[in-house]
């Protein structure tokens, strides 16, 4: 579903991603941690075509984003960090317009909007909207029109707990229907309870990668992912200056 | 703290020059050259226009003295204006403002601060343009350096007079309206007079004031009515003190300074005490505020390219900043034609000659038009960018919406503007056919390259839009724009001169092949100058880091 393969991305003389290799099914939600700066977003970004690979490719369903980008990014649907969304369309012309720009129909415009409890601010500007019903107004464009391949960075940034329990449960429900999540956070309990795959990326390399007990062998611990991270990042650093 | 914040401003402003990227130092360099010239131009311009009037007997230093005052006037209204406008940005919706609230700082200082920097926002130039005067006022009367300095001290209270009474203005009314219509009905109704009083200070005809058959009725009309000088405003103060200087009358003199810092230690008083009782609640409430009730609905169900079209037209009308700009335009128009009603046209040879030449003028007002609205149709997209840059949509599809956008309204507006004139001109037969068929590929080449210059150097990051048409980016495009409609002009003068020789003489040195061939340039001049730009902002918004 999605394929990365040998991507680097250079700014200037920084290497911010190095050689990453990843391959997502359908159905699985994949979970990418790292510390800040790590290079979480800039992955996401490439993925999603918002950034040129130095070299390397991203294909989503055998499409290459860089090469056939039209066709790639009707199976895409992201969920930045920081939503930035057109403050001066309502909440429904929002959905409208992203119903338009994908070709799909309008009619589950109203059922997404009482999902997500924005119907009674619907004929609002956004500009008015908190941070919290900005992003779930952008999940709610995402789901209308039902992506193949779901890109996440920091999805529970800015939601109350009623919202983050709901999105979780979306989130399954869509893996259960074949759609592959690759989400990107900090926070590891997020990751722990969501994701059937992770990676640790740390100074743009993935420095582990598997399920949670492969994690756990690799870094010779039981503990929880908490642990597990702090030790593989810190064994990152220390082969680094041995 | 207050002392940290003005520090934080002066460090941000020397940072700002010590980090600046080669375009920007370009684009800087090049308006502080042009920006000296045309000083330096409109100083000679009132340096002659006072030469002249000392020289009239009697009355000559009082018509001066008038001028003066009337300019002093109209720069307190404008200042007044502007700060009432600009205040409602600076001290109720700025970025910084939740961080600021959250310091261990009183209402009061915030409000200072901000009311320090709205006065240094919309003073600096009407201090700019009033320094011409200024100097060759200075230069008839032949001052010494003390006279500038003192009058340039004495600005500063006259500035902060402005100021108070537009922050205090603006803070009123943000406690009892507190909502972000409030700032865009006075961003409306300030753009709207300033295009009356403009229109109404080009029909009054001021170039009458300097006529010799009209100066003797002015003269006697300025020197016998009480003209408006507003005796009790600052305005004629700051002109009094002018004249009391030179004419070493110190009592007076004295007198009028502390009329003036008084006056400014009272309003800046009043303006802090009215900020103690409402700034805070207004700008609270204004965070309350929910959007406009009443949006202008477009239900149409669209698919693909043509949705962002949709998307465009309903924010451009709903962001009174970008449309109130139109009221202006408006009144630009009417004294642009206004201007070529009062010409004075006697000979054919004027007649075609202005009439050829306005098709020219017209394209200059083109290009600029399209520079405020068109150049900066993509950087519209602003950080909302990914949603476009992620979605399925060509980009080129993209460059050709913004295109028909932005076509449809600047052909109209150049039919419109060639036709009036053409009227006005009493233009008719070939360079009446010729200057619509110009205008048209003016228009439609114009739009092509603003929209592919405005993808090739879109600026997404910026709190204020005209921000993108000062731009290094801007610049490059007006100067192309510019020259382009002086290449159209500077072509078409070949046939056109023909044509106007075979009306006046028996022979005919009129060749249709002369005006196919140079056309048929034009039209390939044109082809290119829409396609290059659009696939060269194409492949910058394809390839650009969002």
């Amino acid at each position: 579903m999605l394929k990365i393969c040998n991507l680097t991305k250079k700014f200037k003389n920084n290497i911010a991603i190095e050689n990453l290799n990843l391959d997502i099914k359908p159905g699985e939600i994949f979970g990418l941690l790292g510390p800040n700066g790590a290079g979480k977003t800039t992955t996401i970004k490439l993925i999603s075509g918002l950034l040129k690979p130095t070299s390397g490719f991203v294909t989503i369903c055998d499409y290459d984003i860089q090469k056939n980008p039209v066709e790639a990014k009707r199976n895409i649907g992201l969920l930045p960090d920081t939503p930035f969304i057109y403050q001066k369309l309502t909440g429904r012309e929002f959905l409208e317009f992203i119903c338009g720009i994908y070709n799909i129909g309008y009619d589950g415009i109203d059922e997404k909007l009482d999902l997500f409890d924005l119907k009674k601010n619907a004929e609002e500007l956004i500009e008015s909207y908190s941070h919290g019903m900005q992003q779930k107004l952008v999940l709610a464009g995402i789901l209308i029109r039902k992506p193949k391949v779901v890109l996440l960075d920091e999805p529970l940034v800015g939601l109350d707990p009623k919202s983050a329990r709901l999105v979780k449960n979306i989130y399954y429900e869509l893996s259960k229907n074949g759609t592959a999540i690759f989400l990107s956070t900090h926070i590891l309990e997020i990751a722990e309870k969501l994701c059937s795959r992770l990676a640790i990326i740390n100074k743009g390399k993935i420095i582990a990668l598997g399920t949670l007990d492969e994690l756990k062998k690799q870094a010779f611990s039981e503990s929880d992912l908490e642990d597990i991270f702090f030790k593989l990042t810190e064994n990152s650093l220390t082969n680094k200056f041995s | 703290m207050l002392k940290r914040l003005f520090q934080l401003e002066i460090k941000s402003f020397f940072n700002k020059i010590k980090f600046i990227s080669w375009a920007d130092s370009f684009k800087f360099s090049f308006l502080l050259i042009v920006g000296f010239v045309f000083l330096l131009i409109l100083h000679q311009a009132f340096f002659r226009v006072l030469i002249y009037l000392s020289g009239i007997e009697f009355i000559g230093s009082i018509l001066i003295l008038k001028l003066m005052s009337m300019i002093m006037l109209t720069f307190f209204v404008m200042l007044v204006f502007s700060n009432t406008i600009i205040s409602f940005s600076t001290i109720f919706f700025s970025k910084d403002l939740n961080f600021l609230m959250s310091m261990p700082l009183n209402f009061r200082q915030i409000f200072f601060y901000k009311y320090i920097k709205t006065t240094l926002f919309s003073s600096w130039m009407v201090l700019i343009v009033y320094l011409p005067f200024l100097f060759a006022y200075g230069r008839i009367k032949f001052v010494g350096i003390g006279f500038y300095i003192v009058i340039l001290l004495l600005l500063i209270p006259f500035f902060l007079i402005a100021s108070s009474i537009g922050t205090t203005v603006s803070t009123i009314f943000m406690r009892y309206f507190p909502s972000q219509k409030t700032r865009d009905i006075f961003i409306i109704l300030g753009i709207a007079s300033i295009g009356i009083a403009y229109i109404f200070a080009r029909f009054i005809q001021p170039e009458d004031f300097l006529k010799a058959d009209k100066l003797t009725e002015v003269v006697q009309y300025i020197s016998i009515v009480e003209m408006p000088t507003a005796k009790y405003l600052p305005s004629w103060w700051v002109t009094s003190l002018s004249f009391l200087y030179i004419s070493k009358q110190w009592g007076d003199f004295f007198f009028y300074i502390a009329m003036l810092i008084g006056t400014a230690f009272v309003f800046i008083a009043i303006s802090l005490f009215i900020s103690e009782k409402s700034y805070y609640e207004g700008w609270v409430y204004s965070r309350e505020a929910t959007g406009y009730k009443f949006l202008p609905k477009i239900n149409i169900k669209t698919k693909g390219i043509i949705t962002v079209f949709v998307k465009d037209i309903k924010i451009f009308f709903r962001d009174t900043s970008q449309w109130s700009q139109m009221l202006l335009l408006f009144a630009l128009i009417i004294v642009y034609l206004f201007n070529i009603y009062k010409l004075p046209l006697d000979t054919f040879f004027l007649k075609s000659l202005i009439s050829f030449l306005n098709i020219g003028l017209a394209g200059f007002v083109l290009a600029a038009v399209s520079l405020r609205f068109i150049y900066p149709l993509v950087s519209f997209e602003g950080e909302s960018f990914w949603i476009i840059r992620s979605a399925p949509i060509d980009i080129g599809k993209l460059i050709v919406e913004k295109f028909f956008m932005a076509l449809i309204p600047l052909l109209i507006f150049g039919i419109i503007l060639i036709g009036i004139s053409n009227y006005l001109l009493e233009v008719s037969g070939f360079l009446n056919y010729l200057s619509f068929f110009l205008i048209i590929i003016i228009s439609i080449s114009l739009t092509g390259m603003a929209v592919g210059f405005g993808a090739l150097f879109p600026k997404f990051k910026v709190e204020n839009i005209s921000e993108v048409e000062s731009s290094a980016g801007g610049m490059i495009y007006m100067i192309f724009s510019l020259f382009y409609v002086f290449l159209i002009i500077a072509l078409e003068a070949i046939p056109v001169r023909l044509w106007f020789l075979s009306q006046i003489s028996r022979r005919s040195h009129f060749d249709w092949k002369i005006v196919g061939i140079i056309n048929s340039i034009i039209m390939i001049l044109s082809i290119l100058i829409v396609l290059v730009p659009a696939y060269l902002g194409k492949r910058n918004l394809e390839s650009l880091d969002v």
